[in-house]
């Protein structure tokens, strides 16, 4: 405890002080940001917290009626729907993620601020639309994997299930975005001398999770825009008598949903993997290894989705290999189990309500890790499928993995987030009572579950013989709901009355203890050098002994320009736009739901004149970078750079959803037209002219950095009018398909065709879009060299969108020809 | 086995390479160390094995014994090729004047990958992988082109040309992770498949006495969790090379040296 950093000699303003309610709404800051997810999220929580006692209390005895059989179905898909969508990931990725990857890797703020806020505000929007049901048309009631054919308009008219889709899908584009800013972020603006061996363990999940999110949700997203259709426009994509087949969904789902549940579970791994060392006061045990199974998870959950679907009958064969599959993920699970009992091993423990909910976790995890294991036996799975024994398995993962771990990670992080210090006698009440209450409305349904009480019923009869467990288990969840409530009462006690927080109040090892508490907005005033891992200890402990923290904190107070001043760090600007296009987006939702097109127009309208404001406001079209510290990045790549590709590979996985849909279904169409339709000869021609049009941007963006404006806006126009053209050929296709009678709902080629096709022509209408802007800048001589980089990323969209063209044209196209040869 | 059974282009083939390498290292006057010439060696051994015992099997319609072949013919002769064959030796061709910028082009990690991709999505199109069974010399073309094609795959990872140089190890671990999606675009409809997607293994007996909707499931699963396997493999051997190297640490540079010394100032010195 040797070396307490002083207090800063000037005064740092901390970055909760000013600005008003205004000030919350424009923010753009990373850390209010994270506050704001925070808040919502913990309103949310009580929301699911109070929807999982009405069912325990439904479920006190056998045949009562507190709730009716409707209401119970809706409680349990929006506990299920809020718990994932609107509490562990807002938590574990917008709320500590957000607040802790700029501050652990030395950085001012994530890589687009503008952007994150748009995340968190399309995250409020995503959950307001989840719950418009209360007002109008009923709770979504199908499940939280909302399993088709029973999410179709016929099985489930109302509005409950509409809800549902537009919601998640907003609510999968902010996680989406907040995905790519994340990596770019933790790959672009790492502090110098962070390579990433030196990263804190945390940051590496959020980059592993980062990628896992970027590539498993276009499949979600794919999967709810043919439920979509469905429901609006009258196609059949999961309906059985038109030749498909419902289990599409369940595999574009869990295709999803399998990655997700690593989602949820990394980063709490990496909360744990920050708590245990701290309060062990040694250096985390296996790093590299850590790391490494972090990695490993991540390329396993991509061939384990099946056995989420082992009861639909998929074939001996694919069930033995999503067996194997999914046993080998519990190998490098248990490798940080094990890392993690390495570093506790002989350390100097400081016994805080943190590490309590970090040992909390390290146990209950294991134990749902090992009733996973048992699951991935297909037979086995085959006995406890839709029993509650998968309650208590998925409830120990989620609870006592994911929530334990947010737990953790929230009394670990307090002070420095409020600056303040959460009670630790009140925490240590609570976490007693979490764990009891956990484990008594948990484990007791494994056995309910092997005695054969299956999910989802509103209630059971007497003579089953569930009575007494179920009533443990409904006791078991009030005790926890106590837990929880003394966690708000906890809050805002300490909010009151708090003591205040020193900036390092547990000796930590981060840089983010490095800096006051609360963090002023610019977070470091001089960006900190990195020499190991665990930066901050070694600056603490290192070979420089007590002058490093010294030394340290002069640079923090006087950095090497004397003249320091915090206003003179240019954070930037606020901006409204974020929450205007959120609230635009959610208005198109809302007017598509209640069928009111007036609204629809309005948002729409609202949503392009916010990007067109949100482009305006950046760092204008011919100045500088707004942060010189930060525009350059990995091996001098600008950040926007980075971001454009990691959009591209989500996009890669989006169009290779739909391609294999439409592969899949194109066999499966029943009567109609199909393939012989297709007009090869124009086809090949408006391939050839979008073939052209990236040789154009190639051209341009050459002119551009050579500095010739003048053929810059020749070529460039010219790109935009070849694209033009193919949207052209493309509107005369579909007109003709249709004069054949070909429509939309005609049958699955139709649908298949149209979705694909149209999604690419949607994508080359936003790439026209794109280059029109920027034409527009170059015609006002606002696109000169040192702007090349602007015509370079819509370049590479561009071609992007070309590339994918040239295999939709051979596989959807050219391929048909073959066959039919 | 009999090697110069129905296929002598392969020995040939094999004679011939072994032939440049050997002359090639005459020519230039250097050898190849002992590790280089080891590589070179299994790959060769590779190429005869896979083009001679499993290519019988896989004639006789195994179609797992063909997915083995061509996971060999991507996954391993590729790899042990550029591993066995030092940079001296590809020097003279990659960088002369002509084949230089499209030895650039081509070795680009996303052209590299993308061709792969192409090149295995398309072969295993039903009317395409129909034609090389029934076309020998179809057959041959393809195999070369996924040999060809293996070599460009792997070049950012193996790369035996500084000029035309690896990925970081971090990019290396992205790279095989994103070759997963074209794999398992593959490989998943084949095991997933209700009915036999390439009637040739229908027609005609069936080797092993394998049915042949068993054997097709065998064969995507071969491509699916062994191709998995396999790349996680390299994967852990790629992960440890980098935690070695980027977890050094840098040693402390004197004080005086460190810019943020200079602007101590000595009265607020932390004390213990």
């Amino acid at each position: 405890m040797a070396a307490q950093p002083k207090p800063l000699p000037v005064h740092q303003p901390s970055y909760l002080e000013g600005g008003g309610v205004l000030g919350w709404l424009t923010t753009i800051d990373h850390k209010r940001v994270a506050v704001m997810y925070a808040v919502t999220a913990l309103v949310f929580m009580a929301l699911g917290g109070l929807e999982a006692m009405a069912i325990r209390a439904q479920l006190w005895s056998p045949d009562t009626h507190v709730l009716s059989a409707a209401t119970y179905n809706a409680f349990f898909t929006m506990h299920g729907t809020t718990m994932i969508f609107l509490v562990v990931m807002p938590l574990l990725l917008g709320f500590m993620g957000n607040f802790l990857i700029p501050l652990q890797i030395g950085a001012r703020d994530v890589a687009f601020p503008r952007l994150n806020a748009l995340s968190f505000w399309m995250a409020l929007i995503a959950g307001i639309l989840l719950h418009l049901g209360w007002i109008r048309g009923g709770l979504p009631d199908a499940g939280w994997f909302g399993y088709a054919n029973l999410t179709e308009r016929y099985f489930s008219p109302g509005l409950a299930l509409d809800w549902w889709v537009v919601g998640l899908l907003v609510s999968g584009t902010s996680t989406v975005l907040t995905g790519l800013n994340f990596f770019t972020t933790i790959i672009a603006m790492r502090a110098p001398g962070m390579t990433y061996m030196r990263m804190p363990m945390f940051i590496w999940s959020l980059l592993v999770t980062s990628i896992l999110i970027l590539i498993a949700f276009p499949p979600l997203t794919i999967g709810l825009i043919f439920l979509l259709f469905d429901r609006f426009f009258d196609t059949h994509f999961y309906i059985v008598s038109a030749g498909a087949t419902p289990i599409l969904w369940q595999h574009l789902f869990w295709l999803f949903g399998h990655p997700e549940v690593y989602i949820m579970a990394l980063p709490a791994f990496g909360i744990i993997s920050e708590v245990v060392p701290t309060h062990s006061r040694k250096p985390l045990f296996g790093y590299p290894m850590m790391a490494y199974s972090i990695v490993l998870i991540a390329f396993l959950s991509y061939g384990v989705w099946g056995h989420h679907m082992f009861a639909t009958g998929m074939g001996p064969v694919a069930d033995s290999a999503f067996a194997i599959t999914s046993m080998l993920i519990a190998i490098p699970t248990g490798v940080k189990i094990f890392s993690w009992i390495g570093t506790i091993w002989g350390g100097s423990l400081r016994m805080t309500t943190a590490f309590y909910f970090a040992l909390g976790m390290i146990l209950e995890f294991t134990i749902g890790g090992l009733s996973g294991v048992m699951h991935a036996s297909a037979p086995v799975d085959l006995q406890q499928t839709d029993s509650y024994f998968v309650v208590a398995h998925f409830h120990y993962v989620l609870f006592g993995g994911s929530m334990f771990a947010i737990l953790s990670g929230f009394y670990y992080w307090w002070p420095k987030i409020t600056g303040t210090m959460l009670s630790e006698k009140l925490g240590k009440w609570q976490f007693w009572l979490t764990i009891i209450g956990f484990n008594a409305t948990f484990f007791p349904m494994h056995y309910l579950g092997m005695w054969g009480m299956p999910r989802r019923i509103y209630t059971y009869g007497a003579d089953m013989g569930w009575t007494h467990l179920n009533q443990f288990e409904t006791v078991g969840a009030f005790i926890l709901g106590l837990g929880f409530l003394l966690m708000y009462i906890n809050i805002f006690r300490s909010l009151a009355v708090g003591e205040k927080a020193p900036n390092d109040p547990w000796d930590g090892r981060s840089l983010e203890w490095s800096i006051p508490s609360p963090p002023p907005a610019y977070n470091f005033a001089t960006i900190p050098q990195v020499r190991g891992r665990d930066a901050w200890w070694i600056i603490k402990y290192g070979r420089a002994g007590s002058r490093g923290v010294a030394a340290y904190m002069a640079a923090q107070a006087s950095p090497s320009d004397q003249s320091f001043d915090a206003a003179r760090i240019h954070m930037p600007a606020p901006s409204i736009f974020p929450l205007v296009m959120s609230l635009a987006i959610g208005l198109m939702g809302l007017g598509l739901i209640i069928d009111w097109y007036r609204i629809i127009v309005i948002g729409a309208v609202a949503t392009i004149l916010s990007i067109i404001g949100m482009s305006f406001e950046y760092p204008g079209f011919g100045e500088e970078s707004h942060d010189p510290e930060h525009a350059p990045s990995a091996g001098g790549i600008d950040v926007r750079k980075i971001g454009v590709w990691s959009f591209i590979g989500s996009e890669c996985v989006f169009f290779a959803s739909l391609i294999s849909t439409f592969i899949v279904y194109k066999s499966r169409s029943i009567g109609g037209p199909g393939p012989e339709i297709l007009n090869i000869p124009l086809t090949s021609l408006s391939t050839f002219i979008l073939l052209m049009s990236s040789l154009l941007m190639v051209l341009a963006l050459a002119a551009a950095q050579r500095g010739d404006q003048r053929w810059e806006k020749i070529w460039l126009a010219g790109t935009i009018s070849f694209g033009l053209i193919f949207l052209g050929g493309q509107v005369y296709e579909f007109t003709s398909f249709y004069n054949e009678g070909m429509g939309l709902t005609t049958n699955l080629f139709s649908q298949s065709f149209f979705v694909l096709v149209g999604f690419h022509g949607a994508h080359v209408a936003i790439g026209v879009l794109w280059l029109s802007v920027l034409l527009g800048a170059a015609m006002l001589g606002k696109l000169g060299k040192s702007r090349a980089l602007s015509l370079e990323l819509a370049g590479l969209y561009w071609h992007f969108v070309d590339v994918v063209w040239i295999v939709i044209f051979t596989l959807v196209y050219l391929m048909q020809t073959v066959k039919g040869a | 086995m009999e090697i110069f059974g129905e296929h002598p282009s392969v020995p040939i083939g094999v004679a011939a390479l072994i032939a440049l390498y050997l002359g090639a290292s005459r020519v230039i006057g250097r050898k190849p160390t002992r590790r280089q010439a080891m590589w070179f060696a299994l790959a060769m051994a590779a190429i005869l094995y896979t083009h001679t015992e499993l290519d019988e099997l896989s004639d006789a319609r195994i179609f797992a014994i063909h997915m083995l072949q061509h996971l060999v013919q991507t996954f391993v002769i590729p790899p042990l090729l550029l591993l066995g064959t030092p940079g001296w030796m590809l020097r003279p061709i990659v960088l002369s004047r002509p084949l230089k910028p499209i030895f650039r082009l081509l070795t680009q990690p996303a052209v590299a990958f993308l061709l792969f991709s192409a090149v295995f999505v398309t072969a295993h199109f039903p009317a395409i992988f129909e034609r090389m069974c029934r076309d020998e010399n179809f057959h041959i073309f393809l195999h070369l082109l996924f040999m060809a094609s293996g070599v460009l795959l792997w070049w950012p990872i193996l790369s035996p040309v500084p000029e035309m140089p690896r990925l970081s190890y971090p990019a290396q671990i992205l790279y095989l992770f994103l070759l997963m999606i074209p794999m398992t675009a593959v490989a998943a409809p084949i095991t997933l498949a209700t009915g036999i997607i390439y009637p040739w293994y229908t027609e005609g007996a069936h080797g092993w006495g394998l049915l042949p909707m068993d054997d097709q499931v065998l064969g995507g699963l071969l491509m699916w969790i062994g191709q998995g396997s396999y790349l996680m493999i390299v994967f852990t051997f790629i992960f440890y090379q980098w935690s070695r190297l980027d977890d050094r640490d840098i040693p402390l540079m004197p004080a005086s040296a460190r810019p943020e010394f200079r602007v101590l100032n000595p009265q607020s010195r932390a004390n213990g």
